[in-house]
């Protein structure tokens, strides 16, 4: 499966959000990085089909995923980073809910619901209302909801946000997994999160890729870039660090 | 101890050793006798039906549904059915019956406005979006369905109330009926442009402004009840119906795309 990036633009007015992307994505773990305003939610949306782009194109094997409708939602999952929930809903309620949307068949959608909400531990709250859940609690659903159509392309907004670091750790052990045979796209500010589980990592800023690789290969690029001294301790929050912190800006926060 | 380590790694180099033997005595699996026999397994037993049809989705949809708004509703014809049988003589075949008759129909619409517009919570739109049954169709099946539940409320009301008021059973139809497809026409066009609090708003504005109308049946020189101005009733339940079904095709394709949408509201 081979899903294309083809001179992807957005526009909004005077600001372009995302601006000539390209990019091709095999079944794997692709992390996105970048700052507040990089164009990731944009570019995310416009992966799931919710936005249009200006120009370029989105392609999925050979077709543009526009004209297929149904057929491509059929094969994703998507968790928002502002992920909204019916207050008055139970936790099963809301799956079987976004099982109905996604014409999964009602038993199967029971049983899945169960296996996921186990998955994310979240089985003891499954008669609970969402409006009583913690942040981390809703992340969690939210994560559940979105593995319930068995997707192939798995887009994840900031997942991790509101999860202590427990949680963490067991949503980087199911990506990971859910990895090898499904394109997961993962955006995220926490930078050891796609550190540790990335197989593909793409640094955003202002609606363009700075730079793209695997770890490996940023850190031949940092190397080239940065000074013996600062190449010593190379990890990806350097190299983030590096990219997106103003001149004298680093200082200040030290 | 040196013994025993010794015979230890020999059990285990040998037993390794058998392991690599047995799979190679083994003959590798014909993937195509393989392939062969699961399909034919899948004959006998078919996979789990992972998938479920429209008319599933429309079914479920029903249970999705708020039981307050359907009790709601409910309520709203015991109440109208009460209030139009009482015996209140003065009221029977004069314009008052008439005016009741025509301005509690459009409070079935208002009831489910929460209902229909909760699917436009900004923080769900997204997922809504992106799944298999999009917000398009999503929101247009709640409206069918609960349309559908003002229509066979409405008509089991005048029904019931038609021995109560000594007119014809078409004319009870007109009267009741073309408010309330006024005030549905007029959520239609409202839910383009707003959202939660401010389309109740803008929904009870079109509400008043029915019952102001319809109010005009008390004065005897704007009487819209008399027998004269039967054919501009027709007239504007047809027109009315036309316009329904534009309003819905039109909210349907705003639907289309949620930039339009989250600009809207």
């Amino acid at each position: 499966m081979e899903l294309r990036l083809d001179r992807v633009t957005k526009q909004y007015k005077n600001k372009i959000a995302v601006d000539r992307l390209s990019a091709k994505l095999h079944e794997g773990v692709y992390g996105l990085l970048g700052a507040n305003g990089a164009g990731k939610t944009t570019l995310m949306r416009m992966i799931c089909g919710i936005l249009e782009s200006n120009s370029g194109e989105i392609l999925l094997d050979g077709e543009e995923i526009a004209g297929m409708g149904e057929r491509y939602r059929e094969l994703l999952g998507y968790l928002p980073q502002d992920f909204g929930y019916y207050p008055n809903f139970t936790a099963m309620d809301f799956m079987l809910y976004i099982a109905s949307l996604k014409g999964l068949d009602r038993r199967y959608a029971k049983e899945k619901s169960v296996e996921l909400l186990k998955k994310v531990g979240m089985e003891r709250e499954a008669r609970h209302k969402i409006k009583t859940f913690s942040g981390g609690m809703r992340q969690r659903l939210g994560i559940a909801q979105t593995l319930l159509n068995d997707p192939k392309i798995l887009v994840l907004d900031e997942p991790t946000a509101g999860l202590d670091p427990k949680e963490r750790v067991r949503f980087r052990n199911m990506i990971a997994d859910l990895g090898k045979d499904r394109i997961v796209i993962l955006s995220t500010h926490i930078v050891s999160d796609v550190e540790e589980i990335a197989d593909w990592i793409f640094l955003m800023k202002q609606g363009q890729f700075l730079v793209q690789g695997t770890l490996e290969d940023l850190k031949k690029h940092y190397l080239e870039q940065v000074t013996a001294q600062e190449a010593e301790s190379f990890n990806l929050e350097k190299l983030y660090l590096h990219y997106f912190t103003e001149e004298g800006e680093l200082d200040d926060a030290i | 101890m040196i013994e025993r380590i010794t015979s230890k790694h020999i059990v285990a180099y040998e037993m390794k050793k058998r392991l690599r033997q047995y799979g190679k005595s083994r003959e590798g699996i014909d993937i195509e006798k393989k392939e062969v026999n699961i399909s034919r397994l899948l004959e006998v037993v078919p996979p789990p039906r992972r998938k479920g049809n429209f008319r599933d989705f429309v079914w479920e949809q029903i249970g999705f549904l708020n039981r307050t708004c359907l009790v709601w509703q409910l309520l709203w014809l015991a109440i109208f059915c009460i209030i139009m049988m009482s015996n209140m003589e003065p009221l029977i075949g004069t314009g008052t019956g008439l005016i009741l008759l025509s301005i509690l129909p459009p409070l079935l619409v208002l009831l489910t406005i929460e209902e229909i517009t909760k699917v436009y919570q900004r923080s769900m739109l997204e997922i809504e979006y992106t799944t298999k049954y999009s917000l398009q169709t999503l929101v247009m099946v709640r409206m069918m369905l609960l349309n559908g539940v003002h229509v066979v409320l409405l008509l089991v009301g005048l029904l019931i109330i038609h021995g109560s008021l000594q007119i014809g059973m078409i004319k009870i139809l007109v009267y009741g009926f073309t408010p309330m497809l006024l005030a549905t026409c007029g959520l239609l066009k409202l839910m383009q442009y707003f959202q939660g609090e401010q389309l109740k708003i803008a929904g009870m504005s079109v509400y008043v402004g029915i019952v102001a109308i319809c109010g005009c049946g008390s004065i005897p020189r704007f009487d819209i009840y008399r027998s004269a101005f039967f054919g501009i009733w027709g007239m504007v339940l047809a027109v009315s119906i036309c316009s329904c079904i534009y309003q819905f095709w039109s909210l349907y394709k705003t639907l289309r795309k949620m930039e339009l949408v989250t600009q809207r509201g």
